[in-house]
């Protein structure tokens, strides 16, 4: 499971969900993530987030929540 | 009273990013419909997601994504079409083979400028249409001036603007600021610099975060709720 995106906000309140499906809906480092489609087999709300990349950065920005510098 | 403002971290190339101005968009509208009137004053702030990407990039966003995820390319073509229904239903029509992908510092550096003018709103929409669903290149200075003239600003002044890199070092203190903040994913919305939404959240949640900065400024003395903002690295 990634980290959301907002783990490591400094001095600000977090409204809204800090994860699951609503908070994942962001794309971190150059990686959006995506859920994945709807399996009709299986419970939706089970389903697992895809991660995509849409540029040239190394996966490891997949964990830039983690406090990393971001855009680098 | 002073406006509620809410800044927005956002790239272009950010598929969430589009469906995340929709969502806000309706969550202003309900937030209104509730009977809130205080004034909102939106800026979209830069962040670049992919600073290294080419200006040029050949492959579609099917063949790079399976090239670079190693998944078939009927996988990624159903990625894609999942998300581009999730963005029907915010009324978006995207375009994954259209789309050119390409490196969004000069759309920033524009929008910067389009600030300056008063028209950053239409021309952060400009863009994201532009890139999402109309297959237009975001990153050449040419194409970029001709989407800014349609929402009213100056061509030459545009083409002068970018070119020089006028703008450059403004899109490189918003993303020091994110830095500041601790954000690494976008769309990110702070709101009177104190609140923070993650993602491309229901509309209720911005509605519902509008009315609660409301409520700070009816409250603070002189309307002003207090902020602690703090200082990116160097500013």
């Amino acid at each position: 499971m990634t980290a959301h995106p907002a783990a490591a906000t400094q001095g600000l309140t977090l409204l809204g969900a800090a994860g699951g499906a609503a908070g994942e809906q962001a794309c971190v480092g150059d990686t959006c993530l995506l859920p994945a489609a709807p399996d009709p087999t299986t419970d939706a709300s089970r389903e697992p987030a895809v991660s995509v990349h849409a540029g040239e950065v190394p996966a490891a920005s997949l964990h830039a929540a983690e406090g990393e510098p971001l855009g680098q | 009273m002073s406006p509620i403002t809410v800044e927005v971290w956002s790239d272009i190339a950010c598929p969430w990013c589009y469906i995340g101005k929709r969502r806000f968009e309706e969550g202003l509208r309900r937030y209104r419909a509730t009977g809130g009137d205080a004034a909102v004053e939106v800026v979209f702030r830069s962040f670049e997601l992919a600073p290294d990407q080419p200006e040029d990039v050949t492959s579609t966003v099917v063949e790079y994504l399976s090239e670079r995820k190693g998944l078939p390319l009927a996988q990624v073509e159903q990625m894609l079409t999942h998300v581009s229904g999730l963005a029907a239903a915010e009324g978006l029509h995207y375009d994954f083979g259209a789309v050119q992908q390409t490196r969004t510092l000069k759309a920033h550096e524009l929008l910067h400028l389009a600030h300056e003018r008063g028209l950053q709103e239409p021309m952060k929409e400009r863009l994201l249409a532009a890139y999402f669903a109309q297959g237009r290149h975001v990153g050449r200075v040419d194409e970029l001036a001709d989407l800014a003239a349609e929402v009213g600003l100056d061509h030459d002044d545009v083409v002068e603007a970018l070119r020089s890199g006028r703008y450059a070092p403004a899109v490189q203190a918003d993303i020091d600021q994110a830095r500041a903040y601790g954000i690494s994913g976008v769309p990110f919305y702070v709101i009177d610099a104190r609140y923070g939404i993650s993602g491309a959240q229901a509309p209720e949640t911005f509605a519902a975060a509008l009315a609660q900065a409301a409520a700070d400024h009816a409250a603070a003395p002189g309307g002003e709720p207090r902020v602690d903002q703090p200082a990116a690295a160097g500013a």
